[in-house]
């Protein structure tokens, strides 16, 4: 009598237990299409429909001339580090000005200026970490994976310190290094910025990236890491906070360049 | 007992210490974190050096 | 007045034995012996130390904090706010001290083999989610401050989630996990995640799972406790301390005194906060923290792409950590009776170190393959020499007195 009363409690338990797992089942797997509440609304959005127009302006808010960028050549062993923030506010690049080779989309009277972005294509490693080292100052970091003054190129290279990635700025789009004793870790160029340069005022506009490009690091969305069209100019116009307007214009936008303290414009940007 | 009194005047050196530690507040003299803090770490020091004395006298340790 | 509708004010009769009613539970924490008070007995309730003291100065920093200006706040707090330096100096030396102290704790008690038992197993689980637990909830401090290294740190871990095999096959759910910690990836919505997950959700975490890892502990007691029923140097019926008030003070106050040490290096040792974000300047190092510098040169180790060097490789690490108890078939507690998971642990140890101090001298210097395995083997052999070599001659020791 005894045996089957405790068989009779045993298996109401044991149904209990089974209809209470499979209900809290049930409701775990419904409340977890609430899964949408972490990804909001904005994110891989773009907050604008086409790359802005922006002046590039000093920290004063004068634009800056063309005349007024350093350049670097051959036998520099000292660039500041210039940096502008271009399509969005947290999307740094690199301005760099090579005297005496024509940079394939360079602008200016010479076509030795152009921008590339700040983020290493890499890990996404930011200025200064990733920076432009002119001819005759190879970086610490280069030295230890094998560069000597024989085998650094003639116009130095953008290099990254966190790992290794080097990026020729006299390549334009096409600036993946891998000619040095170490290859680059990072296996896309940098985007390169499409500038204007205006004649008459000697003002530079910064328009678009360079379509034929990768996009910019921190903006990888696609499944492949799209490297070019328009899905690329989608991606790089999302995940930031646009530019100011420059002097209350409703088209034209402001870009500070900023540059190391042995520039001509010292700032943060 | 002399143990007692050994623990009586950490009680005292503790007010002491108490003391300045309002005086370096209060004051903001240079550097005064460093003072407070390190004046901080004396007093819990002797606060612990205190029970564990009083641990050994119970025959714990 | 009738008896039970009479205050009670002696509130130590609530904890009396035999006072609480069937089915419940006695919280009674366990009483000690005068042989369990050594230090390294203790390292669990440092660790308890620490997080005590990292919630109460969080809390304070927390007030002064800014989301919407995470680097100039951080630069008032320590120039403006009243010990405001000390608070966030020590507040970052004590997460180091808790980093040392998990080490510590972990590996001590993976050489005694304290994870053997019967709830070990499951206190030694949860101590190994609380350990990783420990790391992301000191990164996510350190990105707070958005210094450029934070920065590029938090890039970094953005674009190892999309880059990896979970983000090219099922980039929704990469996507996902990204959110989970930036947001829509604007500045404002980056730092509120990140702070909300430092603050409330690793830290909430840390403290639920840290009561139930003491919880079994208590059940379990100090380990070798139960050996030492075989134990001839015991005696036989040794005086046990309750743990109020001989324990708790035993407990409060060496942590009094940890806590005492490591304020004197933070007042002697004033932190230095790293350059903000967007500031451009030179011989600026690509150098994470210490604690993250082994897994760093871990990543420059050659594999055949990234997913097979460094990622997995710490992939593996921590879940052959987790797994251990399940791991260890041998029969025997003490480190030389098991001698290979001794060799692991050895091996784990050195390759610790190494990484994190060639990570110091070769920063951003990707390996060459043949390296990478000079060096895996040449710890190897180091391990498995001298651990064996130990073993043969306690062996030898043992059969000699016998």
């Amino acid at each position: 009598m005894d045996q089957k009363k405790e068989e009779n409690i045993d298996a109401n338990r044991r149904r209990f237990l089974k209809l209470f797992g499979l209900s809290a089942g049930a409701l775990a797997l419904g409340s977890l299409s609430a899964e949408r509440f972490f990804v909001p609304d904005t994110r891989n959005k773009p907050i604008m429909s086409s790359y802005p127009r922006a002046i590039l302006v000093d920290p004063e808010d004068n634009p800056i001339l063309a005349s007024q960028i350093p350049y670097a050549n051959e036998s520099t062993s000292s660039y500041p580090i210039m940096s502008f923030n271009y399509p969005l506010q947290d999307e740094p690049n690199i301005l760099v000005r090579l005297r005496g080779i024509k940079i394939p989309g360079g602008i200016g009277p010479s076509g030795d200026i152009t921008a590339y972005s700040g983020i290493c294509q890499h890990l996404g490693c930011i200025v200064p970490l990733l920076s432009y080292n002119p001819a005759k100052n190879i970086p610490f970091e280069a030295k230890l994976i094998g560069y000597t003054p024989e085998n650094w190129p003639s116009y130095g290279l953008i290099y990254c310190k966190c790992h290794g990635s080097q990026y020729d700025p006299t390549k334009g789009h096409k600036n993946l290094y891998n000619d040095g004793p170490a290859p680059s870790p990072a296996n896309h160029s940098l985007p390169q910025v499409v500038l204007e340069y205006d004649s008459t005022t000697d003002y530079i506009y910064a328009v678009g990236m360079n379509p034929a490009n990768a996009v910019i690091r921190t903006h990888l969305w696609q499944p492949g890491g799209q490297t070019y069209g328009p899905l690329v100019e989608d991606e790089n116009l999302s995940g930031g906070t646009a530019l100011t307007p420059y002097r209350g214009s409703s088209t034209l936008y402001r870009t500070t360049v900023v540059s190391s303290s042995n520039g001509p414009w010292p700032g943060d940007y | 007992m002399k143990v007692k009194n050994v623990m009586y005047a950490m009680v005292v050196l503790q007010f002491v210490i108490a003391f300045f530690m309002w005086y370096v507040s209060l004051s903001a003299v240079h550097d005064y974190q460093t003072i407070w803090t390190i004046l901080l770490a004396l007093e819990l020091i002797l606060l612990s050096l205190l029970f564990m004395i009083y641990l050994r006298y119970e025959g714990v340790f | 007045m009738e008896d039970d509708l009479k205050n009670d004010y002696n509130l130590m009769d609530a904890v009396k034995e035999g006072e609480t009613p069937p089915g419940s539970y006695n919280i009674a924490l366990r009483s000690v012996t005068k042989k369990e008070f050594r230090l390294d007995y203790w390292t669990g309730s440092f660790l308890m130390a620490c997080l005590g003291y990292l919630a109460i100065s969080g809390v304070l920093l927390f007030y002064y904090f800014q989301q919407g200006n995470p680097y100039g706040s951080t630069q008032e707090i320590i120039n403006n706010v009243y010990f405001g330096h000390l608070i966030l100096t020590s507040h970052l030396y004590t997460a180091y001290a808790m980093v040392i102290i998990v080490y510590v704790h972990m590996f001590r008690n993976y050489f005694v083999g304290a994870y053997k038992g019967r709830f070990r197993w499951i206190q030694w689980m949860l101590g190994v989610i609380l350990f990783i637990l420990v790391y992301v909830e000191a990164v996510l401090g350190y990105l707070l401050s958005e210094t450029y290294i934070g920065v590029s740190a938090l890039h970094v871990m953005e674009l190892l989630v999309e880059r990896s095999a979970i983000g090219r096959l099922l980039p929704a759910l990469s996507n996902w996990i990204v959110s989970l910690l930036i947001g829509d990836a604007t500045t404002a919505s980056t730092v509120g995640h990140l702070l909300a997950l430092h603050v409330a959700v690793i830290g909430g975490l840390i403290v639920v799972i840290a009561f139930l890892h003491f919880f079994l502990f208590e059940k379990s007691g100090p380990f070798n406790l139960s050996d030492r029923k075989n134990d001839k140097t015991v005696k036989k019926d040794e005086k046990h301390y309750p743990w109020y008030p001989v324990n708790l003070i035993y407990t409060l106050f060496t942590s009094f005194i940890f806590i005492a040490i490591i304020l004197i290096f933070s007042a002697l040792f004033m932190q230095i906060l790293p350059p903000a974000y967007g500031t451009l300047g030179y011989g600026y190092t690509p150098f994470p923290d210490w604690y993250i510098m082994p897994v760093y040169k871990l990543m420059d180790l050659a594999g055949y792409g990234l997913t097979t060097g460094g990622v997995p490789l710490v992939t593996f690490f921590f879940i052959s950590l987790l797994f251990i108890p399940f791991i260890d078939r041998y029969k025997y507690k003490a480190a030389l009776d098991r001698p290979m998971i001794t060799v692991f642990g050895v091996f784990y140890l050195i390759a610790l170190f190494i990484m994190g101090l060639w990570g110091y001298s070769q920063p951003g210097l990707t390996q060459t393959r043949l390296l990478t395995m000079a060096m895996w083997w040449g710890i190897t052999m180091v391990s498995l020499f001298t651990v064996y070599a130990m073993r043969f001659a306690k062996k030898d020791l043992v059969k000699n007195e016998s």
